[in-house]
């Protein structure tokens, strides 16, 4: 049920006819919560950002969601990632202890291996992710959307339940 | 910027606030007591907790932390207690408290339920605060804890075994043959054995001395060319020089043959000496047979030391252990300063590690700078219990920021009459930790303190006033303590009737008087722990025990020292005979030789000296007539001119 919601959500995203920059938006912010661990500081700040601004929410929760599985597969590398910017770049240590001792900061839990080498992670492929999801939305629109509505799973996807409510919220106007 | 989206975020905002503000209470209680009980390693439970906004702080009506060695007991319990964070601090995720309020702090309270938690052992340290397992501090934790150094000593003593005090019995049953045997005499083997070696050494001196004899056609030769130099037939300073040339041959043969035989007569007398160095080791085996003898015998000790730790011992080595247990509690859960973190490769999914930097602002994560402790109102109070006041500085996370030891300073009271001082300082400011503490107890009123042991005069203390002074230090990983504990007003209660004279005698002793003083002292020293224990209870045993069975016992041992005596003397005089025999060949022959040698050397030394005197003659002779030869030639040149 769970994969069918999220294979549904990807569907209406891609059917849906929005700005390809919201799309591509919504689902670039959604990567960088997705790869965190753990609800922290600037998780919550970059949830803000995503129901602030018009971007598609639809595809940042499918970015979370995406994310969150794949980072699970990740954590041993963002954990060496993190361990190394925080211990062994002595350049940073400055900063890191800076940080360490300001006002908020350290809700932000920047000194946790996983979380830190997660959000830098994120940072560096939010630029990618942006301009990948963006050509990819534009080149589903243009050549392929009209061949996958030909699929029969795409037809039993379409039918499902958690679409009908997606249509449902949708016409409250909640939800672009 | 979609509206429709702030509302729908903002509403649900406010209510999830409420929920948060309405909860917090509850959340931040359950928090607090499984902090403390991963801490403590017992239930911990706090009532009526309240969270207050401005200022930012906790305040609850009861705090309960239960003892994790006697779940029914609580260590302590609180009325209310209040403190305030800092809240700049508080946005740095740092918790500093200016001060606490405890109200009504009470030691020892039972409980209505069980405080132990499941899955925790009674009496097992739990609890390493985070930032001790994350920054590992080499010096500060010991390898084993104090409790496990000291479990072994204090268990050998617990199980003393009870020597036998009925003398009547002792002289019934005592049969001093069967227990000297000669297996069970070491004296007596050594004596056997370094016979033997006697005799393997006298096969050696007979080689040194056959070595020592080989020299003798050398001297035969010697003495034989001495003589052939006969100085009266000397006519001339040629024929004087050759004789002395030969008498200086036979002086150097005669050296050689001295220096060898020096040698070896040192060697020998060594060897022989050894043997006569071996009296002193035999007495002091001797002596030990003789106590093993008697311990055998299991006679008791007529001066009765160590009596007093057989009847008091148990119940005070029981409460060491109690005591340790809270030793290595401190040591271990007051926490060191930061290090290099290594890196953890075990961490679990999405959890990560934590690295901790240097708190430039001198705080650390947390600092409770003081906590103020009030002891009730005398009134309330219950005199079953303890009821402290005073002061608690600086409990922090890292001592090496707030440049502050923890401090403790406790003062109570019980009953009215019993009074508490506690004062204890736990430094880790430096790569060695000291942690330091002083107790002192007085007019505590003891009514039922269980002495003696099942095999010896079970009894109990049923009324005493006791007073206490411990102090103990712990510098790194050594421990040291000396506590002296005081009896007064004392009566004791028998289980059972005295079995033997002993018993008897000690009972009347206890009945007698009022008061005795123990001290006890512990202390480690090269991972070996170690523990002394003495009371003036055993003079006052001892002298009246003396009076009645010391000339008892001191005539058993008398007979017992005579018989040890007797079997050793007997092979003391098979040894004596042997090696004063093989002394006394070793040391005729050599001075049978050395006379001779002695001899030989004198008659080389008279040759030498005439011989030389002859040269002397012969040089001077040889001078005069040249010199008169030459005056004549001068002369005849004169007369000619």
């Amino acid at each position: 049920m769970f994969v069918i919601k999220i294979l549904s959500d990807f569907l209406k995203i891609l059917r849906a006819g929005q700005d390809p920059r919201q799309v591509a938006g919504g689902f670039a912010l959604g990567s960088i919560v997705g790869l965190s661990p753990t609800l922290t500081l600037q998780g919550l700040l970059v949830w803000l950002v995503i129901l602030m601004l018009d971007v598609n929410l639809s595809a940042a929760i499918l970015a979370f969601t995406f994310f969150s599985l794949v980072a699970y597969l990740f954590d041993p590398l963002f954990h060496s990632l993190g361990y190394f910017l925080l211990v062994d770049v002595e350049a940073l240590r400055g900063t890191w202890t800076t940080l360490y001792n300001a006002p908020i900061a350290p809700l932000t839990r920047f000194n946790n291996t996983v979380v830190l080498g997660s959000l830098v992670s994120a940072l560096i492929l939010f630029y990618p992710v942006l301009r990948g999801i963006k050509k990819f939305y534009i080149a589903y629109r243009d050549h392929l959307h009209s061949k996958i509505e030909q699929w029969k799973i795409y037809k039993i996807v379409s039918k499902s339940v958690f679409v009908q409510w997606y249509v449902k919220i949708r016409d409250w106007g909640l939800v672009p | 910027m979609r509206t429709k989206f702030v509302l729908f975020v903002l509403f649900p905002a406010l209510f999830l606030s409420l929920l948060i503000y309405l909860f917090a209470d509850r959340w931040i209680e359950s928090g607090l007591e499984y902090a403390g009980e991963k801490i403590v390693g017992a239930r911990v439970e706090i009532d009526g907790l309240s969270v207050t906004l401005s200022p930012i702080g906790v305040e609850f009506a009861r705090l309960q932390v239960a003892n994790p060695q006697d779940g029914w007991k609580n260590i302590f319990e609180t009325g209310k207690v209040k403190f305030a964070l800092d809240l700049g601090q508080l946005l740095r995720s740092k918790f500093i408290i200016e001060t606490v309020e405890v109200n009504d702090l009470v030691l020892g309270t039972k409980r209505d339920t069980d405080g132990a938690l499941e899955g925790e052992k009674p009496g097992q340290t739990v609890g390493q605060p985070e930032a001790a397992s994350a920054s590992p501090d080499t010096s500060a934790l010991a390898p084993a804890a104090f409790s496990q150094q000291a479990s072994p000593v204090l268990q050998a003593k617990e199980e003393k075994k009870t020597p036998l005090f009925d003398i009547e019995r002792i002289r019934r049953e005592l049969n001093i043959d069967s227990i000297l045997s000669v297996q069970n005499l070491r004296t007596v083997q050594y004596y056997d054995s370094i016979k033997q070696e006697v005799q393997r050494a006298s096969e050696q001196w007979e080689t040194t001395l056959a070595e020592v004899e080989k020299t003798r056609p050398k001297l035969a030769e010697v003495e034989t060319n001495i003589k052939a130099v006969n100085v009266s037939e000397i006519k001339n300073l040629e024929s004087a020089k050759s004789a002395l040339e030969n008498v200086k041959r036979s002086y150097e043969t005669a050296k050689e043959v001295t220096k060898a035989f020096t040698e070896r007569k040192t060697a020998l007398s060594d060897q022989v000496g050894r043997f006569s160095n071996a009296y002193a080791e035999a007495e002091r085996l001797a002596k030990e047979d003789f106590n093993a003898v008697v311990g055998l015998a299991r006679l008791p000790d007529v001066s009765m030391q160590g009596l007093a730790e057989l009847i008091l011992g148990q119940e005070m080595l029981q409460n060491v252990g109690k005591y340790l247990y809270w030793v290595d509690f401190a040591r271990n859960n007051i926490p060191s300063g930061l290090g290099r973190p290594e890196k953890d490769e075990s961490n679990r999914r999405l959890e990560g590690q934590n690295i901790h930097f240097p708190a430039e602002r001198s705080y650390p994560k947390l600092w409770i700078k003081k906590i103020l402790v009030s002891g009730g109102t005398d009134k309330n109070q219950n005199p079953e219990y303890f009821y402290l006041k005073g002061e608690v500085q600086d409990i922090s996370n890292n001592q090496r920021i707030t440049s502050q030891p923890l401090t403790a300073e406790l003062s109570g009271t019980k009953g009215g009459s019993t009074t508490l001082a506690f004062s204890a300082k736990f430094d880790r400011r430096k790569d060695l930790p000291v942690d330091d503490y002083h107790a002192k107890l007085t007019g505590l009123r003891v009514g039922d303190m269980q002495i003696g042991r099942s095999d010896f005069l079970p009894s109990k203390i049923t009324q005493a006033i006791a007073g206490a002074n411990i102090d103990v230090s712990v510098p790194g990983n050594r421990f040291e303590s000396a506590s002296r504990i005081t009896f007064a007003n004392m009566a004791v209660v028998f289980d059972v009737s005295p079995k033997n004279t002993v018993e008897r005698l000690v009972k009347d002793v206890l009945t007698s008087i009022t008061g005795f003083n123990i001290q006890l002292r512990l202390w480690n020293s090269g991972g070996k722990f170690d523990v002394a224990f003495a009371t003036d209870l055993d003079n006052q045993i001892a002298s009246r025990t003396k009076k009645v069975i010391g000339d008892e016992v001191a005539r058993i041992q008398n007979e017992i020292r005579g018989k040890v005596n007797e079997k050793i003397a007997a092979k003391r005089r098979e040894f004596e005979t042997l090696f004063n025999q093989k002394k006394e060949a070793v040391t005729s022959r050599l001075k049978a030789y050395e006379s001779q040698m002695n001899e030989k050397i004198a008659m080389v030394e008279g040759k030498k000296k005439e011989v030389e005197k002859k040269v002397d003659e012969e040089t001077k002779k040889q001078a005069e007539g040249v010199k008169n030869k030459a005056e004549e030639k001068i002369k005849g040149l004169f007369k000619k001119n």
